[in-house]
């Protein structure tokens, strides 16, 4: 059986760009698009993989990562298909190098520039799904902006705990106007998506949205004027592998003992060898 | 320290593929294809006709039908559509299995066909010869229509109430347009029904029957046997026969005050339980009403195998920062800081 | 003046048939006209009083002058703007700033999955607050206002009393100093008791705010308690209208006599 380049046929590609297209035009609109049956499963970032199938060219260079690593399940499956399918494009685990970079719930920790695409694989498009469950009461709210429920959301937090209990896919408003679901990236993140330099497309395969976030665009976490917007705590910790701090790491357990590791494993391999990273430059508020 | 970070090698997935293959080496598709309800319920699903593509798929995915339809579909969004067939009239369909349960005796009469609705429920654990051979010869003397045989429907059509409203002018292909609230096109609606799952379909109607729900309805027509597809020749715009496929359609019918409304389902190859469940499902999201079944998003959103299927197993996936986040939360209020 | 309610029409049921009325139903094709022609006006510090027995479409008539449903024909102008010529989000937009309801049943009303507090903050929320402290004070005080205590702001709905959760709903529909109140058989559900304290809240209010209220009741009692006018529905149309202690008195219409004399 011989496919097409990057394994999706010509007539979808044309769609899926059509609707990449739009979803740029309208910074954090959902655009409705139909989602092909992948050969991953739903749920294993089949919106992601069509949006960076849809955009391949012959001599892109692909990066793949799931929790910030390069080599787990689901970016190695993912990598399998592009090299069997278009193998042409180069496969790399350097953020640097990378065109066209996919993620399952992290932004790298190296800055990415104007010519690098970010595809973020999100399970759900909506952000008022949490204070709406009906799909037609949510699109009249996003057409309305009235987005009171999500305000509403968090002060009853706010109420009851004095804390936003909102872990991962914290509500942001793009552009001054459509509040759109950042994917389960950590809050550590979100500052990262305000007037970058790159383009943002998340691509929701089971949902079947696109939505994107252009370069130089405002986007800001839903905040009260006197509660404003927290990253995760890093401060007072390191990774154990290359000694970064103020970096977003993750916890693992072993031999009875508690250590902490970047989360971003190219970044790491980086400071390791003395390899100077560009940060993003934005605040970041812990 | 020893931390190592745990790699996952390509080529550990393609032995772990290997492994897997091995255990149906033996299983010839030939023998899976006899068994029409496994394979009915894969076409159904994915909404592909061909019952040696799903025979090959049962065989692949071990006998796991939801991952078999999963495999057709993904093999189906490769293919090129060339033509799309005349709507079919199910009239047309010849039947090997015809029943109503709201007239004893309907035009034509009630053809029983071969059903295990009667049977004990016996785990059969020793066929005797000489019973086989006398089912065989009865089957055998059941009449097959040919032509055009009657709806039940059309005989009490003066009683019946048609949502003309309801009737969209378009064909909306649902594989290619997904389908979006308020207001989807009935096509749509119907598209989504027939590829769900059984068994999400089954539950749902479940619930209304039982009390949750608005509707338990009777069968008007239940008719089950091969269905003609016609296409226009592209060359001379005749319309011509172009294969057959394994149908079973369901026409259910629900007293609403003073009104009887028609529920509808139809479905790939034989699978009555589906096409009832279709059709009451049909006549439930009809219904003004708060019950699950009656709620249009929730029955089309949740009723599809392979969607459903995959975002359940997606857990698997790592959630290492899902979850600290929230950890990270639960801390922060129980007063513990700087702790991620 | 404030409130112009001007030949407003509703009809429930097929909207392509040239209908022909008796009884209030569509002898062609069973649809019920609930309302025909109604028209009044109301000034700040007023309060017009809405009566009938149930199905005399007050109820209706109320939601409609909300915005919850369109009618078929009519204008409401506020402040001189006809109101059902907004498109949807200046609809809601008048509704947040200008308008507040309290609906006979506090589940219509009221978020039964947050607390108290969360409920009435809804409102500020909508009329663009932003700062936490601010509107958790601001909901702390209306909620005193309705005689709710600190202690219990962030309490559910359903652990209050129906008196109390019609308090909150009253809470919540003047939390943005509205022009309008609207109030649906407010003490409808309640017992005797408890409906003094409501109406006396509701006098309070009066007292207070220089507001103009519409009030919907079947008990003449209430009206005559509270509303200075009135106007008496049977089967969608007015059959009476005017000072209230005159109509109680004197009531003109045979319709509006038998009301009356139910009370005595």
């Amino acid at each position: 059986m011989k496919y097409n380049f990057a394994y999706l046929d010509e007539d979808t590609k044309k769609e899926i760009r059509r609707k990449i297209l739009k979803a740029v035009a309208i910074p954090g609109h959902q655009i409705p698009f139909g989602s092909r049956v992948m050969p991953l499963a739903k749920g294993f970032g089949t919106g992601g993989l069509q949006i960076t199938l849809s955009i391949l060219k012959k001599n892109d260079i692909i990066k793949v990562i799931d929790q910030g690593r390069d080599d787990s399940l689901n970016p190695t499956n993912i990598k399998r298909l592009i090299k069997k399918t278009a193998p042409s494009v180069k496969i790399t685990d350097n953020t640097t190098d990378a065109t066209v970079i996919q993620t399952r719930h992290r932004i790298p920790e190296q800055r990415l520039k104007k010519h690098q695409i970010l595809v973020l694989q999100c399970p759900f498009p909506e952000p008022l799904r949490w204070v709406e469950k009906s799909e037609a009461k949510t699109r009249k709210m996003h057409a309305e902006m009235d987005y009171s429920k999500a305000y509403l959301y968090l002060y009853e937090h706010l109420l009851r705990y004095g804390e936003v209990l909102i872990g991962t896919r914290y509500p942001v408003m793009v552009n001054n106007r459509y509040l759109m679901d950042p994917t389960p990236i950590p809050r550590w993140d979100i500052p990262k998506l305000n007037y970058a330099e790159c383009l943002f497309l998340f691509g929701a395969g089971r949902e079947k949205r696109i939505y994107a976030v252009p370069p130089y665009t405002k986007v800001e976490p839903l905040e009260f004027e006197d509660y404003k917007f927290r990253t995760e705590d890093m401060s007072g910790k390191r990774c154990e592998l290359c000694g970064s701090e103020n970096v977003y790491l993750d916890e693992v357990i072993k031999d009875g003992q508690r250590y902490y590791v970047c989360s971003d494993s190219n970044f790491c391999e980086k400071m390791r060898k003395g390899i100077k990273v560009e940060r993003w430059e934005n605040v970041v508020r812990s | 320290m020893g931390f190592v970070a745990v790699k996952v090698d390509p080529e550990k997935i393609e032995k772990a593929e290997r492994l897997l293959k091995e255990k149906v080496r033996k299983v010839s598709e030939e023998h899976i294809k006899k068994l029409i309800f496994s394979v009915d319920k894969v076409m159904s699903e994915s909404g592909l006709y061909s019952e040696d593509l799903a025979a090959g798929a049962i065989k692949q995915s071990i006998g796991d039908l939801l991952e078999a339809s999963f495999l057709l579909r993904a093999f189906k969004n490769t293919l090129r559509r060339i033509e799309y067939t005349e709507p079919v009239d199910c009239k047309e369909m010849r039947v090997v299995r015809r029943i109503s349960s709201a007239f004893k005796d309907i035009p034509e009469g009630q053809i029983l066909g071969a059903t295990k609705d009667y049977s004990l429920r016996l785990l059969n654990f020793d066929e005797p010869e000489e019973t086989i051979k006398e089912e065989v010869s009865t089957i055998s003397k059941i009449t097959r229509f040919d032509g055009k045989l009657p709806k039940v429907r059309e005989f009490i059509k003066d009683y019946l109430v048609i949502d003309e409203e309801k009737d969209d002018k378009g064909m909306h292909d649902i594989t290619k347009e997904p389908i979006t609230f308020p207001n989807p096109p009935r096509s749509s609606v119907l598209q989504c029904l027939t590829m769900g799952e059984e068994g999400a379909l089954v539950m749902l109607a479940y619930s209304s029957l039982r009390g949750y729900g608005a509707v338990h309805p009777t069968i008007l027509e239940l008719r089950q046997g091969y269905l003609p597809l016609k296409i226009k020749h592209p060359l001379t715009g005749k319309t011509v026969k172009v294969g057959e496929v394994r149908a079973t359609e369901c026409e259910v019918i629900w007293q609403e005050n003073e009104k009887l409304k028609v529920g509808y389902g139809l479905v790939l190859g034989f699978n009555e339980r589906k096409a009832i469940a279709m059709a009451t499902l049909d006549l439930c999201l009809q219904a003004k009403d708060d019950t699950p079944a009656s709620d249009e998003e929730f029955v089309l959103y949740h009723i599809d195998g392979v969607d459903s299927m995959g975002f359940i197993e997606h857990l698997k996936l790592p959630h290492y920062i899902f979850f600290a986040s929230i950890f990270d939360r639960i801390k922060k209020v129980k007063g513990e800081k700087n702790e991620i | 003046m404030l409130l112009e309610v001007k030949k407003i029409s509703k009809i429930f049921g097929d909207q392509n048939c040239k209908h022909e009325f008796k009884d209030n139903r569509c002898i062609k094709c069973g649809a019920i006209l609930a309302l025909d022609n109604i028209s009044f006006d109301l000034d700040l510090g007023e309060t017009l009083g809405i009566v009938g027995e149930s199905g005399s479409g007050k109820s209706t008539l109320l939601r409609i002058i909300y915005m919850d449903i369109e009618p078929d024909k009519g204008e409401e102008r506020l402040k001189g703007v006809n109101l059902f010529s907004l498109d949807s989000k200046r609809k809601r937009d008048v509704k947040v700033k200008n308008m507040g309801m309290v609906y006979q049943s506090p589940k219509e009303g009221l978020h039964y999955n947050i607390s108290v507090s969360a409920n009435v903050a809804e409102k500020l929320i909508d009329n663009g607050w932003r700062n936490f402290t601010k509107i958790k004070d601001k909901s702390v005080d209306l909620l005193n206002k309705v005689r709710i205590d600190d202690y219990r702001i962030k309490d559910y709905p359903s652990t209050f009393s129906l008196g109390m959760q019609q308090r909150v709903q009253i809470a919540k529909a003047i939390a943005n100093n509205p022009d309008l109140l609207l109030l649906d058989e407010p003490t409808a559900s309640l017992d005797v008791t408890v409906q003094a304290e409501i109406l006396d809240l509701i006098k309070q209010i009066q007292r207070e705010m220089n507001i103009a209220i519409i009030l919907v009741s079947h008990d003449l009692r209430v009206v005559k308690l509270l509303a200075e006018r009135v106007i008496v529905l049977k089967n969608g149309r007015i059959v009476e209208a005017g000072l209230t202690d005159q109509i109680l008195e004197d009531p003109q219409h045979e319709y509006t006599q038998r009301l009356v004399s139910s009370i005595l």
